[in-house]
Protein backbone atom coordinates (compact mmCIF):
# COMPACT_ATOMS: atom_id res chain seq x y z
CA UNK A 1 0.00 0.00 0.00
CA UNK A 2 1.38 3.27 -1.16
CA UNK A 3 1.37 6.51 1.02
CA UNK A 4 -0.82 8.64 -0.24
CA UNK A 5 -1.10 12.80 1.18
CA UNK A 6 -4.47 13.90 1.96
CA UNK A 7 -4.53 16.24 -0.99
CA UNK A 8 -5.41 13.93 -3.49
CA UNK A 9 -1.23 13.78 -4.88
CA UNK A 10 -0.19 10.06 -5.40
CA UNK A 11 3.43 9.91 -5.24
CA UNK A 12 3.50 7.70 -8.40
CA UNK A 13 0.94 9.00 -10.93
CA UNK A 14 -0.56 6.48 -12.55
CA UNK A 15 -2.56 8.55 -14.79
CA UNK A 16 -6.16 8.17 -13.19
CA UNK A 17 -6.50 10.89 -10.83
CA UNK A 18 -10.19 11.09 -10.00
CA UNK A 19 -8.90 14.74 -11.43
CA UNK A 20 -9.24 13.61 -14.55
CA UNK A 21 -12.52 10.96 -14.89
CA UNK A 22 -14.01 11.92 -18.19
CA UNK A 23 -16.93 13.59 -17.94
CA UNK A 24 -20.41 11.83 -17.90
CA UNK A 25 -23.96 12.74 -18.18
CA UNK A 26 -24.41 16.26 -17.96
CA UNK A 27 -23.49 17.23 -14.77
CA UNK A 28 -20.04 16.80 -12.74
CA UNK A 29 -21.54 15.79 -8.87
CA UNK A 30 -19.21 13.18 -9.26
CA UNK A 31 -16.09 15.12 -9.92
CA UNK A 32 -17.03 17.63 -7.00
CA UNK A 33 -17.27 15.22 -4.92
CA UNK A 34 -14.49 12.72 -5.33
CA UNK A 35 -12.65 16.14 -4.79
CA UNK A 36 -13.61 17.01 -1.42
CA UNK A 37 -10.07 15.39 -0.51
CA UNK A 38 -8.27 17.74 -2.60
CA UNK A 39 -9.27 20.22 -0.38
CA UNK A 40 -5.60 21.75 -0.23
CA UNK A 41 -6.32 25.26 -0.62
CA UNK A 42 -6.33 27.09 2.74
CA UNK A 43 -9.47 29.24 1.12
CA UNK A 44 -10.92 25.49 0.68
CA UNK A 45 -10.23 25.21 4.08
CA UNK A 46 -11.21 28.18 5.32
CA UNK A 47 -14.86 28.93 4.43
CA UNK A 48 -15.78 24.98 4.48
CA UNK A 49 -15.80 25.78 8.23
CA UNK A 50 -17.24 28.81 8.29
CA UNK A 51 -21.20 27.79 7.62
CA UNK A 52 -21.04 25.64 10.93
CA UNK A 53 -19.97 27.68 13.09
CA UNK A 54 -22.87 28.89 14.41
CA UNK A 55 -23.65 25.29 14.82
CA UNK A 56 -20.46 24.42 16.45
CA UNK A 57 -21.25 27.76 18.71
CA UNK A 58 -24.33 26.79 19.74
CA UNK A 59 -23.21 22.91 20.75
CA UNK A 60 -20.50 24.83 23.10
CA UNK A 61 -23.28 26.18 25.21
CA UNK A 62 -25.64 24.96 27.50
CA UNK A 63 -28.44 25.58 25.06
CA UNK A 64 -31.88 24.89 25.84
CA UNK A 65 -34.67 24.84 22.84
CA UNK A 66 -36.99 27.04 25.06
CA UNK A 67 -34.89 28.76 27.57
CA UNK A 68 -32.23 29.52 25.10
CA UNK A 69 -28.12 29.82 25.72
CA UNK A 70 -27.61 29.23 28.90
CA UNK A 71 -23.96 28.71 30.34
CA UNK A 72 -20.52 28.39 28.45
CA UNK A 73 -19.60 24.89 28.71
CA UNK A 74 -16.98 24.22 26.16
CA UNK A 75 -16.67 21.00 25.03
CA UNK A 76 -19.14 19.64 28.01
CA UNK A 77 -21.71 18.95 25.43
CA UNK A 78 -19.59 16.67 23.61
CA UNK A 79 -18.67 14.49 26.69
CA UNK A 80 -21.93 14.22 27.82
CA UNK A 81 -23.40 12.85 24.46
CA UNK A 82 -20.46 10.67 24.02
CA UNK A 83 -21.28 9.64 28.05
CA UNK A 84 -25.22 8.78 26.90
CA UNK A 85 -25.55 5.06 26.34
CA UNK A 86 -28.54 5.59 23.99
CA UNK A 87 -25.91 7.72 21.72
CA UNK A 88 -23.93 4.64 21.50
CA UNK A 89 -26.91 2.21 21.02
CA UNK A 90 -27.83 5.26 18.16
CA UNK A 91 -24.34 4.52 16.90
CA UNK A 92 -24.93 0.84 16.90
CA UNK A 93 -28.06 1.34 14.82
CA UNK A 94 -27.03 3.41 12.50
CA UNK A 95 -24.01 1.27 11.94
CA UNK A 96 -25.89 -1.51 11.13
CA UNK A 97 -28.04 0.31 8.49
CA UNK A 98 -25.33 2.13 7.19
CA UNK A 99 -23.22 -1.86 6.60
CA UNK A 100 -26.46 -3.81 5.26
CA UNK A 101 -27.78 -0.46 2.92
CA UNK A 102 -24.75 0.63 1.17
CA UNK A 103 -23.10 -3.12 0.90
CA UNK A 104 -26.51 -4.65 -0.92
CA UNK A 105 -27.35 -1.66 -2.92
CA UNK A 106 -24.37 -0.91 -4.10
CA UNK A 107 -23.86 -5.25 -5.31
CA UNK A 108 -27.56 -5.07 -6.71
CA UNK A 109 -27.43 -1.25 -8.12
CA UNK A 110 -24.14 -3.20 -9.80
CA UNK A 111 -25.45 -5.97 -10.76
CA UNK A 112 -28.18 -4.64 -12.09
CA UNK A 113 -26.36 -2.22 -14.37
CA UNK A 114 -24.61 -4.92 -15.93
CA UNK A 115 -27.76 -6.83 -16.32
CA UNK A 116 -30.19 -3.74 -17.84
CA UNK A 117 -26.48 -3.22 -20.21
CA UNK A 118 -26.28 -6.41 -21.51
CA UNK A 119 -30.21 -6.68 -22.59
CA UNK A 120 -31.13 -6.20 -26.14
CA UNK A 121 -33.21 -2.31 -26.86
CA UNK A 122 -36.88 -2.36 -25.98
CA UNK A 123 -35.98 -4.53 -23.29
CA UNK A 124 -33.33 -2.56 -22.13
CA UNK A 125 -35.17 0.88 -21.66
CA UNK A 126 -38.35 -1.02 -20.07
CA UNK A 127 -36.00 -2.37 -17.47
CA UNK A 128 -34.60 0.43 -16.82
CA UNK A 129 -37.26 2.46 -16.29
CA UNK A 130 -39.05 -0.25 -14.01
CA UNK A 131 -36.01 -0.55 -11.76
CA UNK A 132 -36.29 3.30 -11.33
CA UNK A 133 -39.51 3.54 -10.32
CA UNK A 134 -39.10 2.87 -6.70
CA UNK A 135 -36.74 5.85 -6.74
CA UNK A 136 -39.63 8.24 -7.59
CA UNK A 137 -42.06 7.07 -5.03
CA UNK A 138 -42.17 8.92 -1.99
CA UNK A 139 -40.25 7.89 0.91
CA UNK A 140 -42.96 8.51 3.48
CA UNK A 141 -45.19 6.61 0.84
CA UNK A 142 -43.77 3.78 -0.07
CA UNK A 143 -42.42 3.11 3.99
CA UNK A 144 -46.15 2.80 4.43
CA UNK A 145 -46.71 0.12 2.07
CA UNK A 146 -43.72 -1.62 3.36
CA UNK A 147 -44.95 -1.64 6.86
CA UNK A 148 -48.08 -3.25 5.97
CA UNK A 149 -46.41 -5.71 3.98
CA UNK A 150 -44.27 -6.54 6.63
CA UNK A 151 -46.72 -6.80 9.53
CA UNK A 152 -45.98 -10.42 10.68
CA UNK A 153 -48.93 -11.84 11.30
CA UNK A 154 -50.94 -11.11 8.66
CA UNK A 155 -48.41 -9.79 6.41
CA UNK A 156 -48.23 -10.60 2.68
CA UNK A 157 -44.08 -11.36 2.96
CA UNK A 158 -44.54 -13.41 5.84
CA UNK A 159 -47.37 -14.94 3.35
CA UNK A 160 -45.13 -15.48 0.50
CA UNK A 161 -42.67 -17.20 2.41
CA UNK A 162 -44.89 -19.79 4.03
CA UNK A 163 -45.80 -20.58 0.58
CA UNK A 164 -42.31 -21.41 -0.24
CA UNK A 165 -42.27 -22.84 3.51
CA UNK A 166 -40.22 -20.62 5.30
CA UNK A 167 -40.69 -19.59 9.50
CA UNK A 168 -42.59 -15.91 9.66
CA UNK A 169 -40.04 -13.44 10.06
CA UNK A 170 -40.75 -10.65 12.63
CA UNK A 171 -39.89 -8.15 9.97
CA UNK A 172 -40.97 -4.55 12.14
CA UNK A 173 -41.58 -6.23 15.65
CA UNK A 174 -38.25 -7.53 16.37
CA UNK A 175 -35.62 -5.36 17.93
CA UNK A 176 -32.69 -7.31 16.23
CA UNK A 177 -34.65 -6.91 12.59
CA UNK A 178 -35.90 -3.71 12.47
CA UNK A 179 -32.40 -1.79 11.80
CA UNK A 180 -32.20 -4.93 8.62
CA UNK A 181 -36.34 -4.72 7.61
CA UNK A 182 -35.54 -1.10 7.45
CA UNK A 183 -32.32 -0.98 4.91
CA UNK A 184 -34.59 -3.40 2.50
CA UNK A 185 -36.91 -0.92 2.23
CA UNK A 186 -34.64 1.68 1.48
CA UNK A 187 -32.23 -0.60 -0.83
CA UNK A 188 -35.91 -1.63 -3.01
CA UNK A 189 -36.09 2.26 -2.98
CA UNK A 190 -33.10 3.49 -4.13
CA UNK A 191 -31.17 0.47 -5.82
CA UNK A 192 -32.14 2.43 -9.35
CA UNK A 193 -31.09 5.22 -8.71
CA UNK A 194 -27.35 4.03 -7.67
CA UNK A 195 -27.92 1.28 -11.41
CA UNK A 196 -28.28 4.21 -13.78
CA UNK A 197 -25.48 6.41 -12.28
CA UNK A 198 -23.47 2.66 -13.24
CA UNK A 199 -25.13 2.74 -16.44
CA UNK A 200 -23.96 6.00 -17.30
CA UNK A 201 -20.63 4.77 -16.49
CA UNK A 202 -20.83 1.95 -18.43
CA UNK A 203 -21.20 3.82 -21.41
CA UNK A 204 -18.48 6.14 -21.14
CA UNK A 205 -16.10 2.21 -21.19
CA UNK A 206 -14.79 2.19 -24.92
CA UNK A 207 -16.45 -0.77 -27.05
CA UNK A 208 -13.12 -1.20 -28.21
CA UNK A 209 -10.99 -1.59 -24.75
CA UNK A 210 -13.61 -4.35 -24.43
CA UNK A 211 -13.24 -5.71 -27.68
CA UNK A 212 -9.60 -6.17 -27.66
CA UNK A 213 -9.81 -8.03 -24.18
CA UNK A 214 -11.85 -10.41 -25.53
CA UNK A 215 -9.73 -11.27 -28.93
CA UNK A 216 -7.08 -11.40 -25.71
CA UNK A 217 -9.00 -13.96 -24.68
CA UNK A 218 -10.53 -12.70 -21.21
CA UNK A 219 -13.68 -14.73 -20.09
CA UNK A 220 -17.07 -12.00 -19.15
CA UNK A 221 -15.79 -12.71 -15.52
CA UNK A 222 -12.27 -11.12 -16.10
CA UNK A 223 -13.60 -8.70 -17.92
CA UNK A 224 -15.59 -7.55 -15.38
CA UNK A 225 -12.87 -8.06 -12.54
CA UNK A 226 -10.09 -6.23 -14.44
CA UNK A 227 -11.74 -3.72 -16.74
CA UNK A 228 -14.86 -2.82 -16.18
CA UNK A 229 -14.45 -2.74 -12.50
CA UNK A 230 -11.26 -0.44 -12.30
CA UNK A 231 -12.85 1.82 -15.09
CA UNK A 232 -15.89 2.20 -13.09
CA UNK A 233 -13.80 3.34 -10.29
CA UNK A 234 -14.89 6.84 -10.56
CA UNK A 235 -18.38 5.92 -9.85
CA UNK A 236 -17.91 3.14 -7.98
CA UNK A 237 -16.24 5.43 -5.17
CA UNK A 238 -18.82 8.10 -5.88
CA UNK A 239 -21.42 5.71 -5.39
CA UNK A 240 -20.13 4.29 -1.95
CA UNK A 241 -19.37 7.69 -0.67
CA UNK A 242 -23.29 9.04 -1.51
CA UNK A 243 -25.14 6.34 -0.49
CA UNK A 244 -23.28 6.13 3.05
CA UNK A 245 -23.41 10.42 3.58
CA UNK A 246 -27.67 9.31 3.14
CA UNK A 247 -27.71 6.19 5.06
CA UNK A 248 -26.09 7.96 7.95
CA UNK A 249 -28.36 9.86 8.44
CA UNK A 250 -31.08 7.98 7.77
CA UNK A 251 -34.52 9.35 9.38
CA UNK A 252 -37.51 9.15 8.33
CA UNK A 253 -37.74 5.41 7.30
CA UNK A 254 -36.84 4.52 11.05
CA UNK A 255 -39.89 7.02 11.99
CA UNK A 256 -42.46 5.38 9.95
CA UNK A 257 -41.16 1.78 10.15
CA UNK A 258 -39.94 1.88 13.89
CA UNK A 259 -43.13 2.41 15.86
CA UNK A 260 -43.82 -0.82 16.16
CA UNK A 261 -40.73 -2.37 17.30
CA UNK A 262 -41.13 -3.65 20.95
CA UNK A 263 -37.74 -2.39 22.33
CA UNK A 264 -38.19 1.67 21.64
CA UNK A 265 -34.61 1.91 21.15
CA UNK A 266 -34.27 -0.16 18.59
CA UNK A 267 -34.98 1.85 15.65
CA UNK A 268 -33.23 4.69 16.98
CA UNK A 269 -30.43 6.47 14.83
CA UNK A 270 -28.04 9.16 15.49
CA UNK A 271 -30.46 11.51 13.43
CA UNK A 272 -33.55 10.26 15.30
CA UNK A 273 -31.78 10.43 18.60
CA UNK A 274 -30.57 14.05 18.16
CA UNK A 275 -33.91 14.85 17.27
CA UNK A 276 -35.67 13.41 20.79
CA UNK A 277 -32.74 15.39 22.09
CA UNK A 278 -33.69 18.51 21.08
CA UNK A 279 -37.83 17.96 20.80
CA UNK A 280 -38.44 15.94 23.60
CA UNK A 281 -35.87 16.99 26.13
CA UNK A 282 -35.09 20.25 24.81
CA UNK A 283 -31.38 19.70 25.39
CA UNK A 284 -30.60 21.94 21.63
CA UNK A 285 -26.82 22.38 22.86
CA UNK A 286 -26.18 18.85 23.50
CA UNK A 287 -28.33 17.50 20.13
CA UNK A 288 -26.10 20.00 18.29
CA UNK A 289 -23.16 18.77 19.46
CA UNK A 290 -24.44 15.05 18.97
CA UNK A 291 -25.13 16.35 14.73
CA UNK A 292 -21.52 17.43 14.95
CA UNK A 293 -20.53 14.32 15.65
CA UNK A 294 -22.28 12.64 13.11
CA UNK A 295 -20.81 15.39 10.96
CA UNK A 296 -17.47 14.23 11.57
CA UNK A 297 -18.58 10.36 11.01
CA UNK A 298 -19.68 11.06 8.24
CA UNK A 299 -16.82 13.12 7.34
CA UNK A 300 -14.14 10.57 8.01
CA UNK A 301 -15.85 7.62 7.13
CA UNK A 302 -16.10 9.33 3.44
CA UNK A 303 -12.45 10.45 3.16
CA UNK A 304 -11.77 6.84 4.33
CA UNK A 305 -13.73 5.33 1.60
CA UNK A 306 -12.20 7.49 -1.22
CA UNK A 307 -8.52 6.84 -0.18
CA UNK A 308 -9.36 2.87 0.21
CA UNK A 309 -10.98 2.97 -3.26
CA UNK A 310 -8.51 5.40 -4.79
CA UNK A 311 -5.86 1.97 -3.89
CA UNK A 312 -8.07 -0.99 -4.18
CA UNK A 313 -8.33 -0.90 -8.23
CA UNK A 314 -4.38 0.23 -8.97
CA UNK A 315 -3.21 -1.09 -11.60
CA UNK B 1 -26.78 -22.24 -25.98
CA UNK B 2 -27.21 -18.54 -26.96
CA UNK B 3 -31.01 -19.14 -26.69
CA UNK B 4 -31.09 -20.54 -23.62
CA UNK B 5 -29.16 -17.73 -22.72
CA UNK B 6 -31.65 -15.01 -23.91
CA UNK B 7 -34.64 -17.43 -21.88
CA UNK B 8 -32.85 -16.72 -19.09
CA UNK B 9 -31.96 -13.40 -19.40
CA UNK B 10 -35.82 -12.89 -20.42
CA UNK B 11 -37.16 -14.53 -17.45
CA UNK B 12 -34.73 -12.90 -15.18
CA UNK B 13 -35.95 -9.57 -16.41
CA UNK B 14 -39.52 -10.36 -15.88
CA UNK B 15 -38.49 -11.84 -12.13
CA UNK B 16 -37.22 -8.83 -11.03
CA UNK B 17 -39.48 -6.44 -12.51
CA UNK B 18 -42.40 -8.68 -10.68
CA UNK B 19 -40.46 -8.52 -7.17
CA UNK B 20 -39.34 -4.30 -8.03
CA UNK B 21 -43.30 -3.74 -8.46
CA UNK B 22 -44.48 -5.99 -5.94
CA UNK B 23 -44.61 -3.32 -3.37
CA UNK B 24 -46.60 -0.52 -5.87
CA UNK B 25 -48.73 -3.69 -6.84
CA UNK B 26 -50.10 -4.06 -3.22
CA UNK B 27 -50.58 -0.50 -2.55
CA UNK B 28 -53.29 -0.40 -5.38
CA UNK B 29 -54.70 -3.63 -4.30
CA UNK B 30 -55.02 -2.58 -0.65
CA UNK B 31 -56.64 1.11 -1.71
CA UNK B 32 -59.04 -0.63 -3.38
CA UNK B 33 -60.16 -3.68 -0.14
CA UNK B 34 -62.57 -3.42 2.38
CA UNK B 35 -62.64 -3.27 6.11
CA UNK B 36 -62.78 -6.95 6.06
CA UNK B 37 -60.08 -8.03 3.63
CA UNK B 38 -57.48 -5.79 4.83
CA UNK B 39 -55.91 -7.66 8.05
CA UNK B 40 -57.10 -11.35 6.75
CA UNK B 41 -54.86 -14.51 6.48
CA UNK B 42 -54.15 -15.72 4.08
CA UNK B 43 -53.75 -12.20 2.53
CA UNK B 44 -56.27 -11.59 0.09
CA UNK B 45 -54.60 -10.57 -3.32
CA UNK B 46 -57.42 -8.76 -5.22
CA UNK B 47 -60.33 -7.25 -3.77
CA UNK B 48 -63.56 -8.94 -4.05
CA UNK B 49 -65.08 -5.88 -5.75
CA UNK B 50 -62.87 -2.87 -6.40
CA UNK B 51 -64.35 -0.04 -5.03
CA UNK B 52 -63.53 3.70 -5.12
CA UNK B 53 -65.10 3.76 -1.18
CA UNK B 54 -61.31 4.50 0.45
CA UNK B 55 -60.62 7.11 -1.98
CA UNK B 56 -63.45 9.43 -0.96
CA UNK B 57 -63.29 8.37 2.95
CA UNK B 58 -59.74 9.27 2.93
CA UNK B 59 -60.64 12.86 1.23
CA UNK B 60 -63.03 13.20 3.50
CA UNK B 61 -61.02 11.85 7.06
CA UNK B 62 -58.17 14.02 6.14
CA UNK B 63 -57.89 17.23 4.81
CA UNK B 64 -56.09 16.12 2.05
CA UNK B 65 -57.02 18.94 -0.21
CA UNK B 66 -54.91 21.35 2.16
CA UNK B 67 -51.74 18.54 2.24
CA UNK B 68 -52.08 18.25 -1.02
CA UNK B 69 -52.17 22.13 -2.08
CA UNK B 70 -49.41 22.91 0.90
CA UNK B 71 -47.34 20.07 -1.07
CA UNK B 72 -48.20 21.84 -4.57
CA UNK B 73 -47.38 25.12 -3.23
CA UNK B 74 -44.00 24.42 -1.58
CA UNK B 75 -42.58 22.17 -4.14
CA UNK B 76 -43.31 24.47 -6.97
CA UNK B 77 -42.35 27.84 -5.16
CA UNK B 78 -39.46 26.30 -4.22
CA UNK B 79 -38.70 24.65 -8.16
CA UNK B 80 -39.59 28.14 -9.22
CA UNK B 81 -37.56 30.09 -7.70
CA UNK B 82 -34.49 27.49 -7.45
CA UNK B 83 -34.68 27.47 -11.28
CA UNK B 84 -34.49 31.14 -11.59
CA UNK B 85 -31.66 31.74 -8.49
CA UNK B 86 -29.76 29.09 -9.77
CA UNK B 87 -29.60 29.65 -13.29
CA UNK B 88 -28.16 33.67 -13.10
CA UNK B 89 -25.60 32.70 -9.99
CA UNK B 90 -24.59 29.76 -12.74
CA UNK B 91 -24.25 32.23 -15.25
CA UNK B 92 -22.74 34.62 -13.59
CA UNK B 93 -20.35 32.53 -11.09
CA UNK B 94 -19.09 31.15 -15.18
CA UNK B 95 -19.23 33.79 -17.55
CA UNK B 96 -18.02 36.57 -14.94
CA UNK B 97 -15.19 35.30 -13.32
CA UNK B 98 -13.14 37.17 -10.89
CA UNK B 99 -11.61 36.34 -7.31
CA UNK B 100 -14.50 37.32 -5.44
CA UNK B 101 -17.12 35.31 -7.39
CA UNK B 102 -14.61 32.48 -7.37
CA UNK B 103 -14.31 32.84 -3.37
CA UNK B 104 -18.43 33.18 -3.12
CA UNK B 105 -18.66 30.08 -4.76
CA UNK B 106 -16.37 27.91 -3.19
CA UNK B 107 -18.29 29.55 0.08
CA UNK B 108 -21.62 27.69 -1.52
CA UNK B 109 -19.73 24.48 -2.85
CA UNK B 110 -19.10 24.22 1.11
CA UNK B 111 -22.02 24.59 2.48
CA UNK B 112 -22.84 21.65 -0.03
CA UNK B 113 -20.83 19.13 2.04
CA UNK B 114 -22.51 20.11 5.50
CA UNK B 115 -25.49 17.54 6.54
CA UNK B 116 -28.77 18.51 7.03
CA UNK B 117 -29.00 17.70 10.84
CA UNK B 118 -25.84 19.73 11.92
CA UNK B 119 -27.90 23.01 10.63
CA UNK B 120 -31.00 21.69 11.40
CA UNK B 121 -31.44 23.25 14.97
CA UNK B 122 -29.82 26.95 14.80
CA UNK B 123 -32.18 27.28 11.37
CA UNK B 124 -35.09 25.83 13.23
CA UNK B 125 -34.20 28.50 16.32
CA UNK B 126 -33.60 31.04 14.10
CA UNK B 127 -36.93 30.43 12.28
CA UNK B 128 -39.04 30.09 16.22
CA UNK B 129 -37.27 33.49 16.48
CA UNK B 130 -38.48 35.31 13.25
CA UNK B 131 -41.89 33.78 13.81
CA UNK B 132 -41.75 31.73 10.86
CA UNK B 133 -42.61 28.23 12.25
CA UNK B 134 -45.99 26.37 11.59
CA UNK B 135 -46.25 28.35 8.62
CA UNK B 136 -45.94 27.74 4.56
CA UNK B 137 -43.22 30.43 4.26
CA UNK B 138 -40.76 28.44 7.11
CA UNK B 139 -40.90 25.19 5.05
CA UNK B 140 -40.22 27.15 2.04
CA UNK B 141 -37.25 29.71 2.45
CA UNK B 142 -34.63 27.05 3.54
CA UNK B 143 -35.06 25.42 0.41
CA UNK B 144 -35.55 28.80 -1.69
CA UNK B 145 -32.29 27.87 -3.10
CA UNK B 146 -29.68 25.36 -2.97
CA UNK B 147 -26.22 24.84 -3.51
CA UNK B 148 -26.39 22.07 -5.76
CA UNK B 149 -28.61 23.84 -8.01
CA UNK B 150 -25.98 26.47 -8.12
CA UNK B 151 -23.32 23.82 -8.52
CA UNK B 152 -24.89 22.20 -11.73
CA UNK B 153 -26.29 25.45 -13.43
CA UNK B 154 -22.21 26.34 -13.05
CA UNK B 155 -21.34 23.59 -14.71
CA UNK B 156 -24.19 23.60 -17.15
CA UNK B 157 -22.75 27.29 -18.44
CA UNK B 158 -19.61 25.83 -19.67
CA UNK B 159 -21.07 24.81 -22.35
CA UNK B 160 -22.16 28.24 -23.38
CA UNK B 161 -19.90 29.21 -26.03
CA UNK B 162 -18.24 32.91 -25.21
CA UNK B 163 -18.60 33.88 -28.73
CA UNK B 164 -22.20 33.44 -28.61
CA UNK B 165 -22.16 36.05 -25.87
CA UNK B 166 -20.11 38.47 -27.29
CA UNK B 167 -21.42 38.23 -30.80
CA UNK B 168 -25.12 39.27 -28.89
CA UNK B 169 -22.64 41.70 -27.06
CA UNK B 170 -21.86 43.08 -30.53
CA UNK B 171 -25.02 43.51 -31.58
CA UNK B 172 -25.90 45.59 -28.90
CA UNK B 173 -28.10 43.03 -26.79
CA UNK B 174 -28.00 44.08 -22.43
CA UNK B 175 -26.60 41.70 -20.37
CA UNK B 176 -29.94 40.94 -18.98
CA UNK B 177 -31.35 40.71 -22.24
CA UNK B 178 -28.53 38.36 -23.51
CA UNK B 179 -29.43 35.95 -20.10
CA UNK B 180 -32.93 36.09 -20.96
CA UNK B 181 -32.57 35.20 -24.92
CA UNK B 182 -29.56 33.30 -25.18
CA UNK B 183 -28.73 31.80 -22.36
CA UNK B 184 -32.12 30.63 -21.15
CA UNK B 185 -33.18 29.07 -24.20
CA UNK B 186 -29.88 26.91 -24.25
CA UNK B 187 -30.50 25.88 -21.22
CA UNK B 188 -33.72 24.17 -21.61
CA UNK B 189 -32.89 20.38 -21.40
CA UNK B 190 -30.87 21.37 -17.70
CA UNK B 191 -33.65 23.60 -16.40
CA UNK B 192 -36.27 20.95 -17.04
CA UNK B 193 -34.11 17.91 -15.55
CA UNK B 194 -33.16 20.44 -12.80
CA UNK B 195 -36.56 21.28 -11.87
CA UNK B 196 -38.32 17.87 -11.77
CA UNK B 197 -35.60 16.69 -9.23
CA UNK B 198 -36.22 19.77 -7.53
CA UNK B 199 -40.28 19.62 -7.38
CA UNK B 200 -39.60 15.52 -6.20
CA UNK B 201 -36.78 15.87 -3.85
CA UNK B 202 -39.42 18.92 -2.06
CA UNK B 203 -42.79 16.84 -2.48
CA UNK B 204 -41.21 14.13 -0.73
CA UNK B 205 -39.18 16.05 1.81
CA UNK B 206 -39.75 14.91 5.52
CA UNK B 207 -37.68 15.75 8.38
CA UNK B 208 -37.62 19.67 7.78
CA UNK B 209 -41.71 19.95 7.22
CA UNK B 210 -42.10 17.68 10.18
CA UNK B 211 -40.40 20.32 12.44
CA UNK B 212 -42.14 23.34 10.95
CA UNK B 213 -45.29 22.07 11.01
CA UNK B 214 -47.20 21.81 14.23
CA UNK B 215 -50.76 22.70 12.98
CA UNK B 216 -52.99 20.50 10.34
CA UNK B 217 -53.19 23.58 7.81
CA UNK B 218 -49.68 23.82 7.55
CA UNK B 219 -48.86 20.38 6.78
CA UNK B 220 -46.92 18.86 3.77
CA UNK B 221 -48.27 15.39 1.99
CA UNK B 222 -45.43 13.22 3.46
CA UNK B 223 -46.00 14.49 7.31
CA UNK B 224 -50.01 14.42 7.08
CA UNK B 225 -49.75 10.91 6.17
CA UNK B 226 -47.46 9.93 8.68
CA UNK B 227 -49.13 11.39 11.05
CA UNK B 228 -52.27 10.07 10.25
CA UNK B 229 -50.89 6.70 10.07
CA UNK B 230 -49.99 6.92 13.69
CA UNK B 231 -53.34 8.26 14.75
CA UNK B 232 -55.19 5.80 13.31
CA UNK B 233 -53.43 2.58 13.53
CA UNK B 234 -53.85 -0.62 11.23
CA UNK B 235 -57.57 -0.45 11.14
CA UNK B 236 -56.52 2.27 8.18
CA UNK B 237 -54.69 0.33 5.74
CA UNK B 238 -56.55 1.07 3.26
CA UNK B 239 -57.26 4.12 3.35
CA UNK B 240 -53.86 5.11 4.25
CA UNK B 241 -53.11 3.30 0.89
CA UNK B 242 -55.39 5.38 -0.96
CA UNK B 243 -53.90 8.53 0.60
CA UNK B 244 -50.58 7.15 -0.56
CA UNK B 245 -51.69 6.81 -4.42
CA UNK B 246 -53.16 10.34 -4.23
CA UNK B 247 -49.87 11.31 -3.18
CA UNK B 248 -48.02 9.33 -5.83
CA UNK B 249 -49.83 10.44 -8.71
CA UNK B 250 -48.51 14.00 -9.54
CA UNK B 251 -44.48 12.20 -9.10
CA UNK B 252 -45.71 9.53 -11.21
CA UNK B 253 -47.87 11.46 -14.04
CA UNK B 254 -44.25 14.22 -13.40
CA UNK B 255 -41.93 10.68 -14.17
CA UNK B 256 -43.85 9.60 -17.31
CA UNK B 257 -44.11 12.88 -19.33
CA UNK B 258 -40.37 13.90 -18.19
CA UNK B 259 -38.61 10.64 -17.94
CA UNK B 260 -35.69 11.39 -20.69
CA UNK B 261 -35.28 14.71 -18.86
CA UNK B 262 -35.36 12.85 -15.57
CA UNK B 263 -32.89 10.28 -16.04
CA UNK B 264 -30.60 12.70 -17.30
CA UNK B 265 -30.83 15.07 -14.45
CA UNK B 266 -30.49 12.46 -11.80
CA UNK B 267 -26.93 11.28 -13.66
Amino acid sequence: MQREDIDGVSPVDDGWHWKEIPPFGQSATPVICLDLPHANSPLFAIFWIYPILSAFFISLNDWGLLTGPGSFLGLENYRSALDEPLFWRSLGNTAIYVVIFVGVTIVTSLLAALFVVSLPEPWKAIMMTIYFIPTITSMVVAALVFEVMYVPSYGVLNYLLSLVGLNPVPWTTSDTLIMPSVALFMIWKNFGFYMVLFVTGLYTIPQEIIEASAMDGANSWQRLWHIKLPLLRPILTFNFVTASINAFQVFGPVYVLGRSVGGRDAARTLVLHLYRQAFQYFEVGQATATAFLLFLLILGFAIFQMRLLREQFEY
Amino acid sequence: MNRTLQAFRILLAITSAIVTLFPLYWMVATSFKSGQEINTYPPVFWPASVSLNNYGAVLEDLPFGQLMLNSFIVSSVITVSTLFASSLAGYVFEKFKTRLTEFFFWVIISIMMIPFPVIMLPVYLLFRDLKLLNSLQGIIIPGLVGPFAIFLMRQHMKSIPNELLDAARMDGASEFGIFLRIVIPNSIATLTALGIFEFMFYWEDFLWPLLVSQDVEYRTLPVGLAIYRQSYGPMSTNLIMAGAIIALAPILFLFVIGRRNFVQGMT
